[in-house]
């Protein structure tokens, strides 16, 4: 009987629980509709007021962030347009609209990025950040790593056995597998997770140290994407893709994510 | 002709040649000319100038002007261009320098001259003097309002000048000061610019205090709003008010320097306002005026350039046309240039693309045409020009970029292709982005991740523990399956439990008679698989011994003896004890057995 009671109200709090999930991301849903009926209709600012609106009821789904790019550079809003273009590739690595639409706001900044002919060894290594999302290369560690202790553990009693050893083996190869796995989603995370800023202003001259009275080192411009390497009070310490380093204040700049 | 006068002709031909030869460089050498020229006269310590070097002469190879170090600045950033033309023939070349200096302590500095070193002779420009006025001893109108010392909150302007002229850059910048605990802040009026074209730039709505001094009272100063604003004509441009609502601690009377007056008194709402500002707009100078001369003013450069070197006849060519530097660009009037026979332009609207910073704007305005040729040919587009009038060194120029090439060639259907296409169509030949996603039924709510849930890393770290248990399981499994006696030894505990179990409930059903076999069995079973013996072939004095052996204490093998002898009596003597008798065997039994149990891990170990 009691055990009946516990299941009966584990049943209703789930049900209640996704019945709210449900309920939001259809509310999120009906405002990033509207967004888009006043994009076709060509108010871009209209849908970005829709669209952040259903950012504001907790979505961070990609295909949102990916219209709010669009609608920002439709409004003529480079800093905010890559700022969300970024934030979309996050969590859809793959989409060949969102490249498309990146590089395109990309060849509007003034700042020239930095091109480099990255080795063999640089495009293998660099594939798994490039194409998977942090979420995903953490699953397939995770996954991975329980599959392998799985196979070792079944595999123990005959471990003196050739099928045994065998087994035991293809689990040794899976565990490093999903250490591999597990240390790109680490190095995805340091380079893509909460660490990036776009420049948000027209032009913005960063300063040797973090106040207004400090010399100007170098000046860059909209749209450019930067790391933040810290924080001291309004100001942050950036690096850009060159590799110069400067303070900037914090309201210059949009962070990605 | 004699030897000797031959050689006189050959010396005099000698001299006449070096003659023309050094004749033929003196002017190339004079053409070069240096001035200096900075952006204002009057500045406070903090404060930023322009100082632009220009260099006219010396065609490509123009060397870079040098600025001797001065105590009173420090330089904040460069940046250069340069500009040849060819008018009737003769080439004329600028390069200017244009430096960002702050100043950093009062006094009169002298900037300049500036040197360039040029095929070996240094040339020198003119110098400039500038007044830098200490933050407590500054002109009025440039610097904070010392009318305002004493104030608990009081918002101040600064203007870079305060005359223009039309078209002119004027950099507006409000200050907040305060001396108190600021509670809150909400802007009530945000300023107007009549007479003027104001341009917010960016930053703003986060205040960011510093320490200042004024009128020799300490106080927090922050940047509220930058602005430039472009007076429209002569006259007066006026600079209104900034308004706040600021929430700070209530004073009490005589209560001025009380710390604690901030934590425990209430709150009062205050306005705060700007002081109004006038710019005298001065009208341009008609001096020196070109007759087309459109009302471009500010310190631009120009530069051209070409998206393509070659096309086929029929193709289009973009054309762009870039003026850049500091004024209203949006005002800017469309370059002079003209087009050569046999090409057609389409001269499209010019795009903005200015640039505001937090403290300074950049203008920059492109105009665009696109170029297309039916005729095949080698084609040369320009030279551009504009005349402008620029403010920093008050007087009328023209701003140029040299002609750029373009070679067409015979298109598939030859020279004559015909232009197909219109206006129209080429502008709709640009790129544009690919379209939003559709419509959804329902949208991903944030942070929904797999592995950002707590269940994830919980399986994730016991898995491994998991594992270990499982070959420690098995472990045990494989030596208890190789060694019949520990694994009678380890069990025995448990059985002996099961056994006592068996007893208690004969003992609750009230027959004495099997309360006292299996009480009789769960020792003796016990005691079986301790020592790793059949059961049935164990008699009371061979437990008692084979116990003995294995440490058990002489109390605990009496006790047995005792406990068998009882049961035997209830099984076969009709001996029935009562309730509490069996509970208290049933307790001394379990006992008995724990007692064994430790006597004989404790014998194994030692």
């Amino acid at each position: 009987m009691k055990h009946m009671r516990t299941l009966t109200f584990l049943i209703i709090a789930v049900f209640a629980f996704t019945s709210f999930a449900m309920a939001s991301g259809e509310g999120a849903a009906r405002l990033y509709n509207q967004g888009n009926e006043a994009f076709m209709a060509g108010d871009f600012e209209a849908a970005i007021d829709s669209y952040l609106q259903a950012r504001g009821q907790g979505s961070d789904d990609s295909r949102l962030l990916f219209n709010l790019g669009c609608a920002y550079l439709k409004a003529g809003k480079l800093g905010p347009a890559i700022q969300y273009f970024e934030s979309a590739k996050i969590r859809a690595p793959r989409d060949a609209d969102l490249k498309f639409n990146l590089n395109f706001a990309r060849a509007q900044m003034l700042d020239a990025l930095p091109e480099e002919d990255p080795s063999v060894i640089e495009i293998i290594g660099a594939y798994p950040l490039i194409n998977f999302t942090e979420s995903e290369l953490a699953t397939v560690a995770g996954v991975i790593f329980i599959a392998a202790f799985f196979l070792g553990g079944a595999a123990w009693p005959y471990r003196r056995r050739k099928r045994g050893k065998t087994v035991i083996a293809v689990g040794m190869v899976l565990l490093c597998l999903s250490i591999a796995a597990g240390g790109y989603a680490v190095a995805h995370h340091l380079e893509f997770g909460g660490h990036r800023v776009v420049v948000g202003i027209g032009e913005l001259a960063v300063k040797s140290g973090p106040g207004l009275d400090n010399p100007t080192v170098f000046t860059v411009h909209e749209g450019l994407t930067a790391k933040v390497r810290e924080h001291r009070g309004a100001w942050s310490y950036i690096e850009i893709p060159t590799g110069f380093t400067g303070w900037a204040p914090n309201e210059t700049l949009l962070p990605v994510g | 002709m004699p030897t000797a006068r031959r050689l006189i002709y050959a010396q005099i031909l000698a001299a006449l040649f070096a003659l023309a030869v050094f004749a033929c460089a003196r002017p190339a050498a004079a053409d070069i000319s240096v001035s200096i020229a900075v952006s204002e006269n009057l500045v406070q310590v903090g404060d930023s100038i322009e100082v632009e070097i220009s260099v006219e002469g010396g065609g490509f190879n123009a060397p870079d002007p040098s600025l001797p170090d001065s105590p009173y600045f420090i330089v904040e950033g460069q940046s250069s261009g340069s500009s040849i033309s060819i008018i009737n023939g003769r080439t004329q070349s600028t390069k200017n320098l244009t430096l960002r200096m702050r100043a950093i302590r009062a006094g009169k500095a002298k900037i300049g001259p500036a040197e360039v070193r040029y095929k070996g002779r240094v040339y020198q420009s003119n110098a400039v003097e500038v007044q830098i006025a200490d933050q407590a001893n500054v002109a009025p109108g440039q610097a904070p309002q010392t009318d305002h010392a004493g104030e608990d909150v009081f918002i101040d302007v600064e203007l870079t000048a305060d005359q223009a002229y039309p078209g002119q850059e004027v950099g507006v910048a409000y200050f907040l000061y305060v001396r108190t605990k600021l509670q809150g802040a909400e802007a009530v009026a945000q300023p107007s610019f009549p007479g003027s074209i104001p341009f917010k730039l960016a930053g703003g709505g986060k205040l960011n205090f510093i320490e200042t001094n004024v009128g020799g009272m300490d106080y927090l100063v922050s940047p509220l709003q930058r602005y430039v604003i472009y007076p429209i004509a002569p006259g007066e441009a006026t600079v209104d008010e900034f308004s706040l609502v600021v929430r700070v601690p209530e004073r009490r009377r005589g209560s001025r320097n009380d710390p604690f007056g901030a934590f425990f008194g209430r709150s009062a709402q205050k306005q705060v306002s700007s002081p109004v500002k006038k710019i005298l707009v001065k009208p341009l100078p008609a001096q020196g005026r070109p007759p087309n001369f459109s009302g471009n003013v500010g310190v631009y450069k120009m530069t051209a350039a070409i998206d393509k070197k070659r096309v086929e006849t029929g193709e289009a060519a973009t054309l762009s046309i870039t003026v850049e530097g500091r004024g209203n660009s949006e005002a800017l009037t469309d370059p002079e240039f003209s087009i050569p026979e046999g090409m057609k332009g389409f001269t499209q609207a010019g795009r903005d693309e200015s640039v505001e910073s937090f403290d300074y704007r950049r203008s920059r305005r492109v105009f665009e045409s696109i170029l297309v040729s039916d005729q095949a040919g080698d084609y040369r587009v320009g030279p551009f020009s504009m005349h402008v009038f620029n403010p920093v060194k008050q007087a009328y120029e023209t701003i140029s970029a040299p002609a750029v090439a373009l070679s067409v060639t015979p298109g598939k259907g030859g020279d004559q292709k015909p232009m197909v296409l219109s206006k129209e169509a080429i502008a709709l030949a640009g790129s544009d982005i690919r379209t939003i996603k559709a419509d959804a039924q329902a949208l991903e709510a944030n942070g929904r991740l797999w592995h950002k849930h707590p269940v994830f890393w919980l399986v994730i770290f016991l898995t491994p523990f998991a594992f270990i248990a499982r070959v420690r399981l098995v472990r045990r499994k494989e030596r208890l399956a190789g060694d019949e006696a520990l694994a009678r030894r380890i069990k025995a505990g448990k059985e002996a439990k099961k056994r006592l179990a068996r007893a208690q409930k004969a003992a609750d059903s009230d027959d004495a008679v099997k309360f006292g076999a299996e009480l009789h069995s769960a020792l003796m079973g016990f005691t079986a698989d301790q020592i790793n013996v059949e059961a049935p072939s164990l008699t009371a004095q061979r437990a008692r011994e084979m116990l003995a052996e294995r440490g058990v204490g002489e109390a605990d093998l009496d006790e047995l003896t005792e406990t068998l002898r009882i049961c035997d009596a209830v099984r076969y003597g009709g001996h029935a004890p009562d309730a509490a008798a069996k509970r208290e065997m049933l307790k001394k039994a379990a006992q008995w057995i724990g007692n064994v149990q430790r006597a004989i891990r404790n014998g194994s170990a030692s």
